[in-house]
């Protein structure tokens, strides 16, 4: 089987129509409702509102995992993952940005607001209720922030159908190249940010657990698992909701008969993926408890994601011809 | 290709030799030649000023340690008074960077100077609203920022670049002024004062002179490649700037020693639109790198500064297609004076006019 044969295009056609869309959709969606909740929140700061509104913000927290692999072509340049979810937040800044009309859009501000922030403001252990009204008027103002950043995604994504699908080579540029790198580039911000950095392993053991994505909910092992499972759906050519199976990524491998090692690279991908799936599910604890009090089984975790590192960053994009060329970086 | 260009200029050569024995008078074949190999090529200056703006850069960004760094001192590195280079062979000569750097700017050259040394006094953790280094994410990187985010170690050996090597190439020595001059009367070692002139500016770019050679090869630890050739190399890939740009220096001399005008016109603006594209595309490079190094306040304000000192470097050239007023305003209002607070729009914003000004737009995410 040469490069040829296979058909990137019906691969892309399935990306974009199965996975990519549908995915911005529901992201879009659970954005609406958490902002309708917070809304309903501030007219009524009963118990049961509260409670509502923080199970849709960790929903739409979880379908952003889904959606921020997918910072390429015409997202590329909007920095739409760095200002929904930098983390840690910022606290301090948060606090004096209650009563400071602050401008959002600047970079100084991304620590200070996206899902992150509001997480620091409904699960922070220290205001339980969060009946600060400036509180509240801040945590409106930055979901509507989220909101408008995401439909202006939504809608570039929307309008850019033919220009993905034809795009069909694999030099820079093309649309699997440029996947092949956003891919890469999310799964290694899961290994560093997500679990490296508040598990020690760029400060020599020192442990972080403030430095998890959602400290104050303890929510950051489903995240984790969510933007795993995302990454591995796509690499599969799985819908979100695991309903469709198309030309994917692992399709043009076992196309290409790629082997790394004597073994078939797609078996190894795939053992690979699972295996820090299970990892992941088996932590005893949050990953911020785990992260001081169950080291080893965080450190499985990590080196089951690492492991796929070499497979997906340097065997199948050099089986692919596609370049990568994204620069390291720290920090989602 | 570039082997078939070779042949040609081995049989050019074959008949030019033959054409000294017989004292033969017609004119040079237009061959274009691979290497700028000419006879009585002097640019020693340009490469003395290039050595002493590597020194004075280097010494600016030891800021980024920590280390405190003296206005004085840069400025006396600047005119080449009172200073012993660690390049010995700089410490006999007479020429200096402040008499060539385009006079109307050299005072703002100097206030980023002064900006520099007094930012180097602070004993603080740069942040935003606060002057200080600033450590990348990752700890790999530190940087010397004031509170807004501009390091001026970046501004200096960038701005320094433009206002001196950009400006001396396309604006002086490519200049009517310099070109319209004798090109008879041959000084041994320095060709004709227009030949002489030519060379000068291509002194400013300073490339290995075998560089279109198909047997040449890049070798990033070497002495060229640093200030304009490490940056038109930078852009080589996506713009084959090396080439076009080295066959514009080519052609013009070429048609200097042929006495043929018309060509070295074409030539002249060749050359400075070329340079002009290296500028550009860099200044895209560090847009498109602030914007992977968004929510990086260390790797932000770096490229940030890079791309700044590079948009300002455009109005150096007097042929420019970004004149002096649109680079104000690409600064002050479209990027603003912040690199703390800048938005992802702003950026991009920058990015799109610089990119349909260059017409740059089908290249400029991968630039």
């Amino acid at each position: 089987m040469s490069k040829m044969d296979f058909d990137r295009k019906a691969m892309l056609e399935n990306w974009y129509d199965n996975i990519i869309i549908p995915s911005f959709t529901e992201f879009n969606y659970d954005l609406e409702v958490l902002a309708l909740k917070a809304n309903s929140f501030s007219e009524s700061h009963d118990s049961s509102h509260f409670k509502e509104l923080k199970s849709d913000f960790l929903k739409a927290w979880k379908s952003f995992q889904a959606v921020k692999l997918f910072e390429f072509g015409p997202s590329a340049n909007l920095n739409f993952r760095s200002s929904l979810n930098s983390y840690p937040s910022d606290t301090l800044k948060i606090k004096n940005n209650f009563n400071s009309n602050p401008n959002l859009g600047g970079a100084n501000m991304l620590n200070a607001k996206g899902f992150p922030a509001i997480d620091y403001l409904l699960f922070n252990r220290l205001s339980k209720n969060l009946e600060d009204t400036a509180a509240i008027a801040y945590l409106k103002l930055i979901i509507a922030d989220l909101e408008v950043l995401t439909q202006d995604v939504n809608q570039l994504w929307l309008n850019h159908r033919s220009d993905f699908i034809n795009a069909s080579g694999t030099d820079i540029g093309s649309s699997t190249g440029m996947a092949v790198n956003a891919m890469n580039k999310d799964f290694e911000l899961l290994k560093n940010a997500k679990i490296g950095f508040p598990s020690g392993k760029r400060t020599f053991g020192q442990t972080f657990p403030e430095a998890c994505e959602a400290y104050y909910s303890l929510y950051s092992k489903e995240l984790s698992l969510a933007n795993i499972e995302a990454i591995y759906r796509f690499w599969q050519g799985l819908s979100p909701d695991n309903s469709t199976k198309g030309p994917s990524l692992e399709d043009y491998i076992i196309e290409l008969e790629v082997m790394s090692l004597g073994e078939n690279l797609d078996v190894l991908i795939h053992n690979q993926f699972t295996e820090a799936i299970q990892n992941l599910n088996a932590l005893p604890a949050s990953l911020e408890q785990s992260v001081n009090d169950y080291p080893k089984e965080v450190d499985d975790v990590y080196l089951a994601i690492q492991n796929n590192i070499i497979y997906l960053k340097t065997d199948m994009p050099s089986a692919f011809g596609v370049l990568i060329t994204y620069q390291d970086n720290d920090g989602d | 290709m570039k082997r078939l260009a070779y042949l040609f200029t081995l049989s050019g050569l074959i008949f030019l030799s033959s054409c000294d024995k017989d004292n033969d008078p017609t004119p040079t074949p237009t061959v274009q030649r691979i290497s700028y190999d000419f006879d009585n090529v002097d640019i020693s200056g340009q490469k003395t000023r290039l050595s002493m703006l590597g020194e004075l850069a280097s010494y600016a960004k030891s800021a980024n340690n920590g280390s405190q760094v003296s206005a004085l001192t840069l400025k006396d590195m600047l005119a080449n008074t009172n200073y012993t280079w660690q390049d010995s062979s700089l410490n006999t000569s007479t020429k200096d960077i402040a008499s060539k750097i385009y006079f109307l700017q050299l005072s703002t050259l100097e206030s980023w100077i002064d900006s520099l040394a007094s930012n180097s006094m602070s004993t603080e953790t740069g942040m935003a609203g606060v002057t200080g280094v600033v450590s990348s994410n990752s700890g790999s990187k530190q940087y010397l920022c004031n509170a807004q985010g501009v390091e001026y170690a970046q501004m200096i050996e960038k701005g320094i670049m433009g206002a001196l090597a950009y400006y001396q190439a396309t604006a002086v020595y490519l200049s009517d002024d310099k070109m319209n001059v004798d090109n008879t009367s041959v000084t041994a070692g320095k060709g004709t004062s227009m030949q002489h002139h030519w060379d000068e500016a291509f002194g400013y770019w300073n490339p290995p002179i075998d560089l279109n050679e198909s047997s040449f090869s890049w070798d990033q630890n070497s002495e060229y490649d640093v200030l304009w050739m490490k940056y038109c190399e930078d852009r080589d890939e996506l713009l084959q700037t090396n080439s076009r740009l080295m066959n514009a220096f080519i052609k013009g001399r070429e048609a200097i020693n042929s006495s043929d005008y018309t060509q070295r016109d074409l030539a002249i603006v060749e050359v400075a639109s070329i340079w002009e594209e290296v500028v550009a595309s860099t200044a895209i490079h560090y847009l498109n790198s602030s914007n992977a190094n968004f929510a990086d306040d260390a790797l932000r304000n770096h490229a940030l500064s890079e791309a700044r000192a590079f948009i300002y470097s455009l109005q150096f050239n007097p042929n420019s297609k970004t004149s002096p007023s649109e680079v104000s305003n690409l600064l002050e209002n479209v990027l603003g004076p912040n690199n703390y607070t800048i938005s992802n729009s702003q950026i991009n914003q920058a990015k799109d006019i610089l990119s349909s000004t260059y017409s740059m737009d089908n290249i400029k995410d991968i630039l």
